[in-house]
């Protein structure tokens, strides 16, 4: 009995640690994987920093309006800052997953190929994402100056609406690519979207019936007028 | 030759082969005015010119009222004949242009039809003038044609309220920059040589705002900055069609800043140079004249201002300097009798927006079209100021603008990096 029980415990122990010698090189596989990420991750950050700041990409997203959204938006860095920190997680990401990988267990590895699999369609959503933003921003400061230009008085309104409308168009182009409740955010869109257009069109009929009166008789009626009253030839 | 010049006309210009002086007339649906400027203008090559080879160029923006037909119907008027001795033909050529549409590509066709016959002496009119006479041929052309000048700018009476583009910001503007007091730098009647319009030919601004309204503005820049003789030209009254009356301010004031300012980026080594502005000589004797009146809507602009800092305070807040939108915050209660916008606000206002263009602070166009509201509030603010003023007067203030543009330069130049 004593002997059976001595045997057991020998080949359990044998057999632990033989699993542990076949896994342990995996394990500090990992880890070694896990630093080069981080070390490869700090590098590229600082080579691309350096080459958008030699490049001027700071005041050339001034320029586009993107620092100006992300300032709106509450981010207070450099879009230069931005895009390298985003690309040291990137390359630590990539590595991580090598890393995990490299355990070779059955479980990691379906997690790993899964979330690669996904990372391209991310990557497009996020793309999506902040065009759709800059074109939100964009549109609606077009809208607002040309209304404005125009004396509508209800410009801040109108440019409101325009920011609105693309980024709910946006977010659901991006969540449709995500392939998260794709049926869910086709049928949300639909209503809400049907749903401004009744608002306006009950807001316009019912609540802006003079407005509208008054919009047309300005409209057919004074531009006579206008042209009677204000004759500068500007150039 | 390049391709902007249609075949007919080239084959046209092979015939001519050569002329001394051509007066270009762009147009677009101008039928109504445009057969009275060819024959002035005709009566005034054969009066003031008779011994030069002249050519008149219709240059036409695809005009559906029968424009061409009017500048045919004109030069074949038998009342033309008005001279007693044999004079050398004036050729006709009536051409579409290639380009964007606008005043500026049809320029460029008569700069390459004036290369081409390597004419000596041009000038440009517009087609809806109503009060041009023969004289203006001699005075855009003589300077050119005998005086050694290479550009010769117009110089009108006007209203007190006509060209407030003009005289808010081009003149005081281009003034400052360049050192030349050219009083009408947007007046749309020029003379030039022919070797300017070589040059205009081989700058790269066709698919720009120069193409449009920008054209009048930077010819007489680059006419200034190159360092060619500019002299004025007194043409007494401008009276042309009404079009649209502030209809399209903002897309106007788009395309003459957004020009005024890009030569300031071609051309900042030549302003930032320049100290005091000198007066340009004068071609023929000044007199007073008769003007139309212009009514001006005030009320209108004042409110105008107003919309503009109830909804664009955070776009200006990007373009402008804190203690210049500080002292618009001021002024925007104002009721409008009281409306006031002062001169040195107006000229920091100016200031910024060319700053905030070099620096490309928003979307070009978008910062361009959020000065419409100050620059209306500005011109209410003149309107009320100079209600009682006179000619004189109001040229006057007028002048003491200039003079704070150019006072005020050393804070454009110290922002300029």
């Amino acid at each position: 009995m004593n002997e059976l029980w001595q045997e057991a415990m020998l080949d359990a122990v044998q057999n632990t640690g033989k699993r542990l010698t076949l896994f342990l090189p995996n394990i500090l596989a990992m880890m070694t994987l896990v630093v080069i990420g981080l070390v490869a991750g700090w590098i590229v950050k600082s080579l691309l920093h350096r080459i958008l700041l030699a490049v001027k990409f700071d005041p050339l997203c001034e320029r586009w309006g993107l620092s100006q959204s992300l300032t709106k938006a509450g981010v207070r860095r450099s879009c230069s800052y931005l895009v390298g920190r985003l690309s040291f997680w990137a390359v630590f990401l990539v590595f991580t997953f090598m890393g995990i990988d490299a355990l070779n267990l059955a479980a990691a590895t379906r997690l790993t190929t899964g979330a690669l699999d996904f990372l391209p369609q991310l990557l497009t959503a996020l793309l999506l994402l902040w065009a759709g933003w800059l074109l939100a921003i964009f549109l609606a400061q077009g809208a607002l100056i040309t209304a404005v230009n125009a004396q509508w008085r209800g410009a801040h309104l109108i440019a409101t609406l325009i920011r609105w409308g693309v980024l709910i168009f946006t977010a659901a182009t991006v969540l449709t690519q995500l392939g998260i409740a794709k049926e869910m955010v086709v049928a949300a869109f639909s209503i809400a979207f049907g749903g401004v257009v009744l608002a306006l069109a009950l807001a316009f009929g019912l609540g802006g019936r003079d407005l509208a009166r008054e919009l047309l008789e300005r409209r057919l009626r004074n531009e006579k007028d206008q042209e009677e009253k204000n004759e500068i030839s500007h150039l | 030759m390049e391709q902007f010049l249609y075949e007919p006309v080239v084959e046209r210009l092979q015939e001519i082969r050569k002329a001394d002086i051509l007066i270009g007339i762009p147009s677009y649906n101008n039928a109504g005015t445009i057969g009275d400027v060819v024959k002035t203008i005709a009566s005034g090559l054969t009066i003031y010119f008779p011994k030069a080879r002249s050519v008149i160029v219709n240059s036409d923006g695809g005009s559906q009222d029968g424009t061409s037909q009017a500048v045919e119907a004109a030069l074949e008027d038998p009342s033309l004949l008005l001279v007693q001795h044999p004079v050398p033909p004036i050729h006709k050529i009536i051409t579409p242009y290639h380009g964007i549409p606008g005043k500026g590509s049809a320029f460029r066709t008569i700069f390459k039809i004036a290369e081409t016959l390597q004419v000596q002496a041009c000038a440009v009119v517009d087609s809806d003038l109503r009060s041009i006479s023969p004289e203006w041929v001699e005075r855009l052309i003589r300077p050119v044609y005998e005086g050694g000048f290479d550009y010769v700018a117009p110089l009108y009476h006007r209203h007190k309220y006509d060209g407030t583009i003009t005289n808010s910001i081009v003149y005081p503007l281009t003034r400052a920059l360049y050192a030349q007091q050219i009083r009408q730098p947007i007046g749309g009647d020029f003379g030039f040589s022919g070797k300017l319009a070589a040059l205009y030919l081989t700058k790269q601004v066709w698919g720009t705002d120069v193409a449009r309204f920008g054209i009048d503005i930077w010819m007489t820049v680059t006419a200034a900055a190159e360092k060619y003789r500019i002299c004025q030209a007194f043409l007494g009254a401008k009276v042309h069609e009404h079009k649209d009356p502030g209809l399209h301010l903002s897309g106007m004031l788009v395309q003459v800043v957004g020009s005024l300012f890009s030569l300031m980026e071609e051309y900042q080594s030549v302003w930032q140079a320049t100290q005091e502005s000198s007066p340009v000589p004068i071609f023929g004797p000044l007199r007073e004249v008769e003007v139309e009146h212009v009514s001006v809507n005030v009320e209108r602009m004042v409110n105008a201002f107003k919309q503009g800092v109830r909804d664009l305070l955070p776009i200006w807040e990007i373009i402008l300097a804190p203690e210049t939108l500080t002292e618009l915050l001021l002024i925007a209660p104002l009721e409008t009798e009281e409306f006031r916008f002062p001169m040195d606000v107006w000229v920091s206002v100016v200031y910024d927006f060319a700053l905030a263009y070099h620096h490309r602070a928003l979307h070009l166009e978008h910062l361009l079209k959020a000065l419409t509201p100050l620059y209306l509030g500005r011109t209410a603010s003149f309107v009320l100021e100079t209600r009682e003023s006179g000619h004189q007067q109001v040229e006057g203030v007028i002048e003491t603008m200039a003079e704070q543009f150019e006072a005020m330069k050393p804070y454009l130049v110290a922002r300029w990096r």
